[in-house]
């Protein structure tokens, strides 16, 4: 009697186990029992909307040891383990999930996706590019898993590779890489003027600006080729293009054309340009500037002090105007009336040295970048106003 | 904790330089007893460099090592994760002049080095037990290592500036507290800083994925890991300067203002005031007899034949 007792135990516990198995119904995504209907749970998710990383890790902890089985508390705790700094148990967490044997695809890929930003976020390279790679293998849509790669990519400046994964994004439908490949296409065209491939070069610089028209260095890049190979009507032509389309950045090749109009002896475009412009934008300070320098060097001091008070009243806190101020006011022997004219206008002035600002990170640079050296943003900078 | 240790198994990855930017291969390898710490630079037919004082080179950014004209740079967060994780001979394989970054902290490394697996070695090694205080004070800083029962760390901060002022943190330094308070501190820096250092061609590979950078009044980075990461992370640091004694340590090290100068100049100090501390060896913690004890040199002392 005993074994036939035993017996029907040892086949109930079989049958509910084959029932656990292969005939419960898995719903496609994540589970939506367990765990996620305990305290702990809500606790857990409450710490983590305000912010309480170490409150939220504790609840999550009592909610996963409560139910094993629901992956996403381990994912969700794996994650914030990795946000405290906590590499190692952030990494045996999302292993852990991807060590189980019946995991939904949804479930296994948002693992991966998990673990590649655990390697990524410790600056484990190498293992982060081969567990996205293996996740693009296994879910071929995956923008996340592209992009992660693109911005390792990035990091290492494989810029074909980055290139090929934001490449892949963008046929996904996501218009935001385009920017990317712009910068990509200009960065590879800088290798190839780097090594004196200026047919290479003028060619990527010219893909950037179709892949993006407002790759501003590539106008200024493609400018510099068609200079390095002699062909300087045609550099005139890509910086005067960049002018067209960004007027205010057009301090950034005013130098370039003065010489450029000088090579083909043709200097008094210079000044036409530039009182072109300070006419038609009212707000440029660096076009004054330029007028204040073209002027002195031509001996006209008193033109060039207009064109400084006017560049700082525009901009009352560049440095560079001050500074300009001082140079010039020095060449003239301090005249009374114009030191007093400058101290006057500067009365109100509040002077800062970094003008530039990332909009994402609000890193601080003197000079303008194209890509954020901290959050690696493209073209996040702009000109600080105070 | 007289046992020697190193790893099982090799273990590799790669990363990011912080002043090249470039991609750094590292490799784990074991090594027999008594070999100690040894760097190799694979890319230079595995030149060898070994963490001694007398190799010390710039110390102000970060710790760096050279031998001739072959450098390694950035290792205190590698070498402090070494002296409490207790491993003592190991080859640490690069192919270029820096340790990889990693995230700005430690705690990449001990996953990797757990990963390796740490094993015993059948050999002892010596202990440094401090008996009498050892001070150095310079400008308003200071720094001391103290008698006490265990390895603890003392660490205070302070900075003008206001999202860091003063920051204090003293706990005894074990695989676990460390793993669980210090590690995962990264690097700082101030952001007016940061850009003067950028400009005169290093921290290229420097990023808010590897330091917390400082601005005016507020921190770049989205989050801090701890409230007071930054003395956490000077503690890791003072760590991983003191482990150029090459020698497990049981004393208090208690850092006012510190900085990886002042760090050096106390190892430099221990090694030359010998009357200051003793080996404690195995099996009874018998303090070794002074004749015994091996004849000082500026690279430090010798390792345990025991």
């Amino acid at each position: 009697m005993l074994w036939y007792v035993l017996i029907a135990l040892l086949v109930g516990v079989l049958l509910g186990r084959v029932w656990a198995l292969f005939i419960r119904p898995e719903p496609a995504g994540f589970r939506r029992e367990g765990s996620r209907g305990s305290t702990n749970y809500i606790l857990g998710l409450n710490y983590l909307i305000s912010n309480q990383t170490d409150l939220a890790i504790l609840e999550l902890g009592k909610a996963a040891k409560l139910d094993s089985e629901t992956v996403e508390v381990f994912i969700t705790l794996g994650n914030l383990f990795r946000e405290k700094g906590h590499v190692e148990r952030a990494i045996q967490i999302h292993r852990g999930v991807l060590h189980r044997s019946h995991l939904s695809d949804v479930e296994r890929n948002q693992a991966l996706l998990c673990l590649g930003i655990d390697f990524k976020k410790a600056g484990i390279i190498d293992r982060a590019i081969g567990i996205f790679e293996e996740l693009i293998q296994r879910d071929p849509d995956s923008i996340n898993g592209y992009l992660n790669l693109a911005e390792l990519y990035e990091e290492l400046k494989d810029w074909e590779k980055a290139y090929a994964a934001h490449e892949k994004v963008l046929q996904m439908g996501y218009s935001t890489s385009r920017m990317a490949l712009g910068f990509i296409q200009n960065e590879l065209g800088l290798i190839s003027l780097g090594e004196k491939d200026y047919p290479g070069a003028i060619k990527r610089f010219q893909k950037a600006i179709s892949t993006d028209p407002t790759i501003y260095p590539a106008y200024i890049n493609r400018g510099d080729a068609y200079l390095e190979s002699g062909e300087v009507p045609l550099a005139i032509n890509y910086w005067e293009k960049l002018i067209a389309i960004a007027p205010l950045k057009s301090y950034l090749v005013l130098d370039r054309l003065k010489k450029a109009y000088e090579m083909v002896e043709e200097p008094d475009r210079y000044e036409a340009l530039l009182v072109r412009l300070a006419g038609e934008n009212r707000k440029d300070w660096r076009v004054r500037v330029a007028l204040a320098e073209h002027d002195r060097e031509n001996g006209k001091a008193k033109k060039a002090y207009r064109w400084l008070l006017e560049a700082s009243r525009i901009n009352p806190h560049s440095l560079t105007v001050h500074q300009f101020f001082w140079r010039l006011l020095l060449e003239e022997g301090l005249p009374r009336d114009k030191v007093e004219e400058y101290v006057d206008a500067s009365r109100e002035m509040v002077f800062f040295l970094d003008p530039y600002i990332c909009l994402k990170c609000h890193y601080k640079t003197t000079e303008l970048l194209w890509r954020c050296p901290h959050c690696h943003a493209w073209n996040s900078f702009v000109e600080e106003k105070l | 904790m007289f046992r020697q240790k190193t790893i099982r198994k090799e273990v590799s990855c790669s990363g990011i330089g912080l002043h090249s930017g470039k991609e750094v291969s590292l490799r784990f390898k074991p090594a027999g007893a008594n070999t100690g710490i040894i760097f190799k630079r694979t890319d230079l037919k595995s030149f060898a460099v070994k963490p001694l004082v007398k190799l010390l080179s710039k110390t102000r950014y970060a710790t760096s090592i050279r031998r001739g004209n072959v450098s390694i740079e950035t290792v205190e967060h590698l070498l402090a994760t070494l002296h409490v994780l207790g491993i003592d001979n190991l080859i640490v394989e690069l192919d270029s002049p820096e340790v990889p970054i990693m995230d700005g902290s430690a705690a990449p490394f001990i996953y990797l080095l757990h990963e390796a697996e740490i094993k015993n070695i059948n050999s002892y090694r010596r202990v440094i037990k401090i008996k009498k205080p050892i001070r150095i004070e310079y400008k308003g800083k200071s720094i001391a290592l103290l008698p006490s029962a265990r390895f603890r760390v003392t660490y205070t901060i302070e900075f003008d500036h206001p999202l860091i002022r003063r920051q204090k943190i003293s706990l005894p330094i074990r695989p676990k507290t460390f793993a669980d308070e210090l590690a995962p501190a990264r690097t700082f820096g101030f952001l007016k800083e940061v850009e003067k250092i950028r400009k005169n061609g290093y921290a290229k590979g420097g990023s808010l994925d590897n330091a917390i950078i400082i601005g005016e009044s507020t921190i770049l980075n989205k989050s801090l890991r701890f409230e007071n990461e930054f003395v956490r992370h000077k503690a890791l640091d003072a760590i991983g300067d003191i482990s150029f004694l090459r020698h497990q340590l049981i004393g208090h090290l208690v850092a006012v203002k510190g900085g990886h100068s002042l760090h050096i100049e106390l190892v430099k100090k221990i090694l030359r005031e010998r009357e200051c501390w003793e080996f404690i060896s195995p099996p009874s913690m018998v303090p070794v007899p002074a004749l015994k004890a091996p004849a000082l040199s500026k690279e430090g002392v010798g390792w345990s034949k025991a």
